[in-house]
């Protein structure tokens, strides 16, 4: 019993820790519960599609897919388009979703292409992906869009006539799913379309890990000789996880920026990877198990110090910064502290497999 | 080829989906004016595509934003006798064309006029 609960508590320090410092801080904070729960509800409808698209690539193993933001290019290019074009509504954000597919399965499939050439090293491998891409983008937005992809919105335009500028207004589609339907239950107003579709992909992803494609995910993330073994196309499953996380994250990206209503070209997509990650991190996954309460409970927690800790930190030392300067650290930190603690889990399981494999050997040796 | 074949089908339909919400999202600006050739009202109040009605004085022109292709004006003002009308009319937008509606003149065939957009690039 004793031993289940330091288990239970080893496994979820993370969240644990997260949670008393913020039942110490949301006093201190002056904010009001009804607050919170509005802002809770609003950012879980935001933000959860994009640390949804996590999951799939730790059940294939492959870590934490700092690669998402390859994603959340493909769905910006979708909004710079339909912004170019005027479309708006609904009819738009499906038109971004649709042009952003192709863009999304193309960067999926080379970035599962590349990772699969540095396995065990997915993650920092994916990171430093996402830069390359990143350069790529913007020497497609800052200087194709303009002028090889011709543009007729001079307002998304810059003046030189070429390239798009630093923010764009995406009026056409602000808050077009959030608006389309909404309910009331008591003070808090609630999305319901957009939490229908958040909760339409944990259906896919329960439902997806119990096909023959998720088996084989599960088969490889947990060891990929006996899967290669067993007849498993490794590297086109791991492609695959890959893509599907991408083009999830793509469409994350949209629904995002659909709800803060403007785009920033050149850096909206750069923070979302981290910010993801740290999110489903603080949720109490780790780099080889997560699971859709811990990218919702990571949501919650995750924004809920985001909400408070300037405000905290204003009332305890008199400086908002101070408190923004806490939750920085703390949100990094835990990204840190789960990566060193994902390479020593590996290595203590390396070495227990040595141990294991000398032992047999010996014991062979005697017989 | 069945694979083939199924694949170049959901490429078709995406692309098919893609030209009907390219379509039916587009948003059109149309110029609404108010002001007639014989009679011209003080004020006018038109209700495009049945959202909140918009009142427009005597010789101005006021730029709507409008999405899709069919759509209807609702415009209310007083004739020259000083009996309120109400008049609904249809019309279509085009791509690559500019759309003006002169609501002092509803009631005659030159309400609606459409031009080419002008492109300065020529």
């Amino acid at each position: 019993m004793a031993n289940k609960g330091k288990k239970f508590l080893i496994n979820n320090i993370v969240p644990i820790v997260i949670l008393i410092m913020l039942v110490m801080a949301i006093p201190m904070s002056g904010l009001s519960g009804g607050y919170l729960v509005q802002e809770m509800i609003s950012r879980l409808s935001r933000n959860s599609f994009l640390v949804l698209s996590l999951i799939i690539p730790v059940v294939a193993g492959m870590g934490l897919n700092f690669g998402i933001v390859l994603g959340a290019m493909a769905g910006q290019l979708g909004l710079i388009f339909i912004t170019d074009w005027r479309i708006a509504g609904m009819e738009g954000i499906a038109l971004a979703v649709l042009i952003s597919l192709p863009i999304a399965i193309l960067l999926g499939i080379i970035g599962g292409y590349i990772l699969n050439r540095a396995k065990g090293r997915e993650m920092i491998t994916s990171i430093i992906m996402g830069f390359f891409i990143n350069g790529v983008y913007q020497l497609i937005v800052l200087y194709g869009m303009g002028n090889i992809i011709p543009m007729t919105n001079k307002k998304i335009i810059l003046s030189r006539g070429y390239g798009i500028r630093n923010a764009i207004d995406l009026k056409n589609i602000r808050q077009v799913l959030d608006r389309s339907m909404v309910v009331k239950v008591g003070e808090f107003t609630v999305p319901l379309l957009t939490i229908l579709i958040i909760g339409a992909l944990c259906f896919f992803i329960v439902w997806f890990r119990k096909t023959k494609l998720g088996q084989d995910m599960r088969a490889i993330g947990q060891d990929m000789e006996i899967a290669k073994s067993a007849g498993i196309a490794v590297e086109k499953t791991r492609i695959l996880s890959i893509v599907i996380s991408t083009v999830l994250a793509s469409i994350g990206q949209i629904i995002f920026l659909q709800n803060i209503g403007t785009m920033n070209t050149y850096n909206s997509h750069e923070q979302i990877g981290m910010f993801s990650i740290a999110a489903i991190l603080i949720g109490g996954a780790t780099a080889a198990k997560a699971s859709i309460p811990n990218a919702l409970g990571g949501i919650i927690l995750f924004h809920l110090m985001f909400v408070i800790s300037p405000r905290a930190g204003k009332e305890l030392v008199g400086s908002a910064q101070i408190g923004e300067f806490f939750r920085v650290f703390i949100s990094y930190g835990v990204i840190a502290l789960a990566l060193v603690l994902h390479q020593w889990r590996r290595e203590q399981e390396n070495k227990a497999e040595r141990k294991k494999m000398m032992e047999i050997q010996l014991s062979g040796g005697e017989e | 080829m069945k694979t083939i074949a199924a694949r170049t089908g959901v490429i078709l339909a995406m692309i098919f989906l893609g030209i009907f919400l390219f379509i039916s999202g587009k948003e059109h600006a149309v110029f609404i004016e108010n002001k007639g050739e014989k009679y011209t009202p003080k004020n006018a109040y038109y209700i495009l595509d049945g959202k909140e009605e918009v009142k427009i004085k005597k010789k101005k022109k006021k730029r709507e934003y409008i999405k899709g292709v069919n759509h209807t004006i609702e415009v209310r003002f007083k004739d020259a006798n000083g009996v309120e009308k109400k008049i609904v009319k249809e019309f279509k937008t085009k791509m690559g064309k500019k759309i003006m509606i002169n609501v002092a003149m509803i009631e005659s065939d030159s309400w609606l006029k459409i031009e080419d957009l002008k492109s300065k690039k020529k």
